[in-house]
């Protein structure tokens, strides 16, 4: 589906939301659900509670459906309110990264992600170095690179300058990689 | 190395020219040391982008609709009175509706006394009315949020909003034009809307939202 036709579908399934039929929801949590549960489990890095934070970012943008603003789109206003629940379950938690973790990490020296994977190991690299990054970092690399967005709609999701998410995202790849180098993980 | 270190930069962002692009490359091949961060780079990128998508669980819709209040995601009645009352309204026409009115009209321009009539030609025209828009913003750690804009002279405590398990609220009633305005948390973090339409720059390396209120 072209932007243009999704963002009238959506707008006209977000009216009938607003005209009581809470039943067309579901085509937008369906649509949305691999998307958000994923930016949450990429920042808060357990799939528990990204999945806890992913349903809570959908009823929160149900119950503030009234204030949708049609014309926007609706994909980042769900960025914005899932990532502002991670942002207050990380305050919350006071969120550390344990050293029998980063020992984790150092015993896999010398394989590749691609080569954990292929030995059955469940262990995911790079969501344990991501966990390490501070979380503006995090975000911004997540909404980047995983996620694939442009740095206008990041800057529309976060509120942040193009500038200032730019010098985030230099330093989150930087820092990144050292953590991936320091870890043993052969990326070269 | 740190000019070097940008264009790399550029490039993992997608925004390096080709001069940028050529001048790294004729670097790489005199600087070892290069060549490897900009692999180095490549391959963190490379890494995210490549991240296994994990599927949400099972039943994650259904829960999630089951967890809705049971009370519809519309305004509250006093607020759709006062909406009704006060707000701008969009009329959808279609020829039955149309011909219906003016049948109506002509009816009672043909009743109602001349001398009944001539003083409503005669009357003043409405004063420039207002819309009212409502402005919502969700931040579940705020303490207090309010709405500073061109309408009320960027004053960041002119406005303040209501605040519901963190979203928050305003209705403002504003007359038609364009205007610029920003969201204040906790009295001291200027947030643009990240519901808004357009923004512009605010001149100071962030920006604002944009609203356009048409009557």
């Amino acid at each position: 589906m072209r932007n243009n036709e999704q963002s009238s579908d959506e707008e006209a399934i977000i009216r009938k939301c607003l005209g009581g039929d809470a039943d067309s929801y579901a085509v937008l949590v369906d649509r949305y659900k691999t998307m958000i549960y994923n930016v949450a489990y990429r920042v808060v890095g357990d799939e528990d509670t990204a999945k806890d934070l992913a349903q809570d970012s959908f009823i929160a943008a149900y119950n503030g459906l009234d204030g949708f603003r049609f014309g926007s789109k609706f994909s980042s206003w769900l960025y914005s309110i899932v990532l502002n629940k991670c942002r207050d379950h990380l305050r919350m938690t006071k969120e550390t990264v344990s050293t029998d973790e980063i020992a984790d990490i150092r015993q896999d020296s010398g394989m590749s992600p691609e080569q954990a994977a292929s030995a059955g190991q469940s262990r995911d690299f790079l969501q344990q170095a991501l966990g390490q990054l501070p979380e503006e970092y995090r975000e911004v690399l997540v909404l980047k690179h995983i996620e694939e967005l442009d740095y206008q709609e990041i800057a529309t999701i976060t509120g942040a300058g193009i500038s200032a998410l730019k010098v985030r995202a230099h330093r989150g790849r930087e820092m990144l990689k050292r953590i991936l180098e320091g870890s043993g993980v052969n990326h070269g | 190395m740190d000019k070097e270190r940008e264009i790399i930069h550029k490039i993992l962002d997608q925004e390096a020219g080709e001069d940028e692009k050529k001048s790294i490359i004729r670097s790489m091949k005199t600087d070892s040391g290069l060549q490897a961060e900009f692999n180095a780079l490549t391959n963190t990128v490379r890494l995210l982008k490549e991240g296994e998508r994990r599927e949400p669980p099972a039943f994650f819709t259904a829960e999630v609709m089951r967890k809705l209040p049971k009370q519809a995601a519309s305004r509250s009645m006093p607020d759709r009175i006062r909406e009704f009352l006060f707000g701008s309204h969009l009329l959808r026409w279609n020829m039955a509706t149309a011909l219906a009115l003016a049948v109506i009209v002509l009816a009672v321009l043909v009743t109602v006394p001349r001398v009944h009539r001539e003083p409503m030609l005669n009357a003043a025209g409405p004063a420039e009315s207002a819309a009212t828009v409502r402005l919502t913003f969700y931040s579940p750690q705020a303490r207090t949020v309010s709405v500073a804009g061109d309408f009320n002279k960027w004053k960041a405590d002119a406005d303040v909003m209501k605040g519901t398990d963190g979203m928050w609220s305003i209705n403002l009633k504003l007359k038609p034009g364009v205007y610029s305005y920003s969201f204040v948390v906790d009295g001291k973090s200027w947030v643009a809307d990240p519901g808004a339409e357009t923004y512009e720059d605010d001149g100071f390396g962030s920006r604002n939202a944009v609203l356009r209120v048409d009557i």
